[in-house]
């Protein structure tokens, strides 16, 4: 038999934990960052005096380390759309490629997808040095490209699986009807196909984006130029000085935090199911 | 086959994936490998280095203590959330479990840095106040990797909770209420209801966490910097270092590609999986 005050408490008590361990670390985040310097350096649960200064401070880029901020924002929104941008149009065409609704033969569609499946279960860090060697032999280190190319790369496999779950769930009768009327292929495709898979051109994009804004590795290895720099790269030469500004450096966090956080919230729907869809249903 | 099927749409509209696969993925680890072949010795240098060792048996010892957790805290937390679907403190708990897995890495791993401070930091600050000793986080070998532990498994859980959660909700109620009606008490019914049906899931999520998070950047290289005095390095913060501070590419490249063939091991048994 179920107890009934057993049943009322563990599940408060269980949250509780929970939202615990998931808060702490952002919470602390959050306090330091209203904080005055002198107080960073009180522990303490709340700001003692809450302070919008640290914000004023990266926004007016008024101290040496955020000197470049804004140039720094740009450089991570106008990369992360260009990884958008290549890898979903490849996600796109490959998972049109492998669904049902292209005729193609049977062996090449498991080539194809076994080339996006495999491509995708690779740990995206390890190909790190051997893309920064590549780059390195055709001069393009310190591009744009550099990045783009090699994480549009490693998120197109992804996009592609959802991609596929989307065109296989649009119904057949529609495209056979266009068909009848003699449109091509390729016709049926960007005038039927796409429109139908909105929903499924927004999660793919949205999920790009947010990969190429997490990523670390690929543009500190390939970046070198300070003008070139992405935020996160600058978040990580924080940590290697002493005595340093933390609510400063946690202003930068949240307010780097803020666009995945906001697309995160807007499109969940669509990034959970896309996610489930395209990780799982092989 | 006529030519018209042969050559169609649906081939050229492939195109640029596979193009991607050929010059971004099979090509460069081609050539990094015949660059290690054009240098044996620096590369097998590399290789017998105790620092390459000592990487190693980190990478070990992190891959056998973050999936355990990870996955027993995510079957645990899905099955939290399922048990009390109904009740508003599972919608609660649904409603800020993915944060972590939102955040981006480069500031969450900020936020652990500055927590798990020695003297300043938050995690210390709650233990002091609790009457516990303080906890040297990045300042002992022990307590380092510790850090690096939590630190993956607070990011990456949320993600296998939910992959989980969606697996479990697939699961018709009616098994349940007639495993109940028969008496079966919850671990019963978690043993033969819930595993037979989730297994699969469980051991493909197990797997691809296991092959990506050989690839953990961030969490060593942010939140303990390898530090103490590099005794947290693994392999691939290792190959890094190698390349970005000392512009040694043989070695960078060595250290990577000495792990390939365990990956690739891996993700065979994975494509297995998939495929059955």
């Amino acid at each position: 038999m179920r107890n009934r005050y057993l049943d009322k408490i563990v599940p408060v008590v269980a949250v509780i934990l929970l939202a615990i361990w998931t808060f702490l670390p952002f919470y602390n985040m959050v306090i330091t960052s209203f904080k005055t310097w002198e107080d960073v350096w009180v522990t303490s649960y709340l700001p003692q005096r809450p302070t919008l200064e640290p914000y004023i401070t990266v926004i007016t880029q008024s101290y040496f380390r955020v000197e470049k901020f804004w140039l720094w924002m740009w450089n991570s929104v106008r990369i992360a759309l260009e990884v958008m941008v290549i890898s979903v149009f490849i996600g796109l065409l490959a998972g049109y490629a492998i669904s049902e609704k292209s005729k193609f033969s049977r062996k090449m569609k498991s080539v194809v997808a076994n080339v996006s499946l495999l491509s995708y279960i690779f740990p995206v860090s390890l190909l790190s040095i051997p893309l920064f060697i590549l780059m390195y032999t055709y001069k393009l280190l310190n591009t744009d490209w550099s990045v783009s190319l090699s994480l549009a790369t490693l998120v197109s496999p992804f996009n592609a699986w959802m991609a596929a779950e989307y065109f296989n769930a649009i119904p057949k009768e529609i495209e056979e009807a266009a068909e009848v009327d003699g449109a091509s292929a390729f016709q049926r495709f960007r005038m039927i196909l796409l429109p139908l898979t909105m929903p499924a051109i927004i999660a793919l994009s949205v999920y790009s984006f947010l990969h190429s804004w997490n990523n670390y590795l690929y543009p500190l290895l390939m970046l070198s130029d300070e003008d070139k720099f992405v935020l996160p790269i600058v978040m990580g030469f924080f940590l290697s000085t002493d005595d340093s500004p933390w609510n400063i450096f946690m202003a930068v966090g949240i307010l780097y935090a803020i666009p995945p956080l906001l697309l995160y919230f807007l499109f969940k729907r669509y990034m959970v199911s896309g996610l489930f869809k395209g990780a799982v249903k092989v | 086959m006529d030519r018209r099927t042969l050559i169609n749409f649906g081939l050229i509209s492939s195109i640029p994936l596979l193009f991607c696969f050929c010059v971004f993925i099979v090509y460069p680890i081609i050539n990094c490998i015949t660059l290690l072949s054009s240098d044996p010795e620096v590369t097998w240098g590399m290789l017998k280095s105790p620092a390459y060792w000592r990487a190693f048996k980190n990478l070990l010892i992190f891959l056998y203590s973050a999936i355990p957790i990870k996955f027993a805290g995510a079957l645990l937390i899905s099955g939290f959330l399922i048990y009390y679907r109904n009740s508003i403190m599972s919608k609660i708990a649904g409603a800020f479990y993915l944060l972590p897995w939102a955040l981006p890495t480069v500031p969450a791993a900020l936020a652990f840095r500055w927590s798990l401070d020695y003297d300043y930091g938050l995690f210390n600050k709650i233990l002091t106040d609790l009457g516990l000793p303080k906890i040297p986080w990045l300042l002992s070998y022990h307590y380092a990797m510790l850090s690096i532990v939590i630190f993956h498994v607070w990011k990456w859980m949320p993600m296998w909770t939910l992959l989980l959660y969606a697996g479990r909700q697939s699961i018709p109620e009616e098994l349940y209420e007639a495993a109940m009606i028969d008496g079966a008490s919850m671990l019963r019914r978690f043993f033969h209801v819930t595993l037979p049906l989730i297994l699969k899931l469980y051991l493909i999520c197990i797997l691809l966490s296991l092959i990506w998070s050989m690839g953990e950047f961030e969490a060593i290289w942010l939140v303990t910097m390898a530090g103490p005095a590099g005794s947290t390095h693994t392999i691939t913060t290792l190959g890094f270092q190698q390349v970005f501070q000392y512009a040694n590419m043989i070695k960078g490249a060595s250290v990577y590609i000495s792990v390939l063939p365990m990956v690739f091991v891996l993700m065979l048994f994975l494509m297995l999986l998939f495929r059955r």
